[in-house]
């Protein structure tokens, strides 16, 4: 009769094991795979960043706002949408612009309308 | 750690740097366009805010002047008499506030101007600026005068002082006229050596050879333009009895077929570039 025909249970509760308890092994740091660099990570993270920072600026130059125009300056009226960005069309429109505004008959300051003659006399 | 901040430190010197070459991108442009600005443009536009301000002042106290003096003139009493007076004084004064204001800012849109012979310039500046001195030793003594007879006296002085202020102000206005149209004459003439480049660019063949004799006939239109320019020139000058609304009329008269043939030269121009 073998161990675990064992009829009386006393005795083989006694006797047999109920768990088999494993024993954590016992690891040599010296033989284990060395973890991936903190620093490479850094690394990683800082270049991330400045890459990001890179595109935000080249995004900032590529759509540069349209100047701003100081108060009595009106934006130059275009010509067809091909020429807009031309320097010499550009020329051409300020030329025309400026050509408006010495128009002779656009009296801008005409003399003040106040009587010149006020006095003592009977109007009525 | 020592490499970290290495990098760092890299990384805000490149950061640092591109930031400054966006920044020379744009700041050229701007100042080009500060250069344009007039230099009075601000206080030009003050003493408008300031102009339309005295003009309200006055064409209310004007309604009182005319209702006080038609009073008297109706009542004969020592009060309506008074009241006439004390509101004629006022209207006068403010009256001064109006027209010194206007002087100020003719003198600037003058000094702003160009286009005008500079010594022509020069002596109608100088006598905005004398008649702006008279205006204020004029107000002076309005400010002092409470009775009948001294407001009598300032209502005679303004006659000879109203000629001087208008006479000088529409010449100032007849070289505004002027100069804004020789400036833009100056102007397209210059343009004209930026062309022939954009022509050749553009055309080649039979369009090319289209093109310039268009050109040609731009130029023939300037020098029209710049004859009827000297021609017109001469209506601006001062004449031996003062300079009058009529002679700034008549400068107008001459200067607007000037105008229209500008114009039509802009317009040349663009069907030639184009």
């Amino acid at each position: 009769m073998t161990e675990m025909e064992q009829e009386d249970q006393t005795i083989f509760s006694s006797t047999q094991p109920l768990f088999d308890v494993q024993q954590p092994q016992r690891v040599n740091p010296e033989e284990v795979p060395p973890k991936k660099s903190k620093k490479l990570i850094m690394i990683g993270i800082i270049l991330a960043l400045f890459f990001v920072i890179i595109l935000v600026l080249l995004v900032l130059v590529s759509t540069k706002p349209k100047l701003t125009l100081k108060d009595g300056l009106e934006a130059s009226p275009t010509v067809s949408t091909d020429l807009v960005s031309d320097p010499v069309f550009d020329r051409l429109n300020q030329l025309k612009q400026d050509l408006d505004h010495a128009d002779p008959t656009n009296r801008n300051l005409p003399f003040p309308p106040v009587n010149m003659e006020i006095g003592f006399e009977k109007k009525y | 750690m020592k490499l970290t901040k290495f990098l760092l430190f890299s990384i805000f010197l490149a950061t640092l740097g591109f930031a400054s070459v966006v920044r020379a991108q744009i700041d050229p442009d701007t100042q080009t366009l500060i250069r344009q600005q007039p230099t009075h443009e601000q206080e030009k536009k003050d003493l408008q805010a300031q102009y339309k301000s005295y003009l309200t002042s006055y064409r209310t106290l004007s309604s009182q002047y005319e209702i006080s003096v038609a009073q008297y003139f109706q009542l004969q009493t020592l009060a309506s008499l008074e009241k006439a007076i004390q509101d004629i004084r006022q209207v006068m004064i403010t009256r001064n506030q109006v027209l010194d204001t206007y002087v100020k800012i003719l003198r600037l849109e003058l000094t702003d101007t160009h286009g005008a012979i500079l010594t022509d310039k020069q002596a109608a500046i100088t006598g905005l600026e004398t008649i702006e001195t008279k205006i204020a030793d004029y107000q002076i003594k309005v400010e002092a005068s409470v009775d009948r007879p001294s407001i009598e006296s300032r209502i005679t002085e303004f006659e000879t002082l109203g000629e001087e202020i208008e006479s000088t102000a529409y010449q100032a206005l007849g070289l505004i006229s002027f100069g804004r149209l020789q400036t833009n004459y100056d102007q397209t003439e210059s343009f004209m050596s930026l062309i022939d480049v954009k022509i050749e660019e553009r055309n080649t063949g039979n369009l090319l050879a289209e093109k310039k004799r268009a050109k040609e006939e731009i130029i023939t239109k300037l020098s029209q333009i710049k004859e009827a320019l000297e021609k017109a020139y001469q209506k601006v000058k001062p004449e031996s009895e003062g300079y009058s609304q009529g002679n700034y009329n008549s400068l107008s008269t001459e200067l607007e077929p000037i105008y229209v043939q500008l114009v039509q030269v802009d317009n040349y121009l663009q069907e030639v570039l184009r």
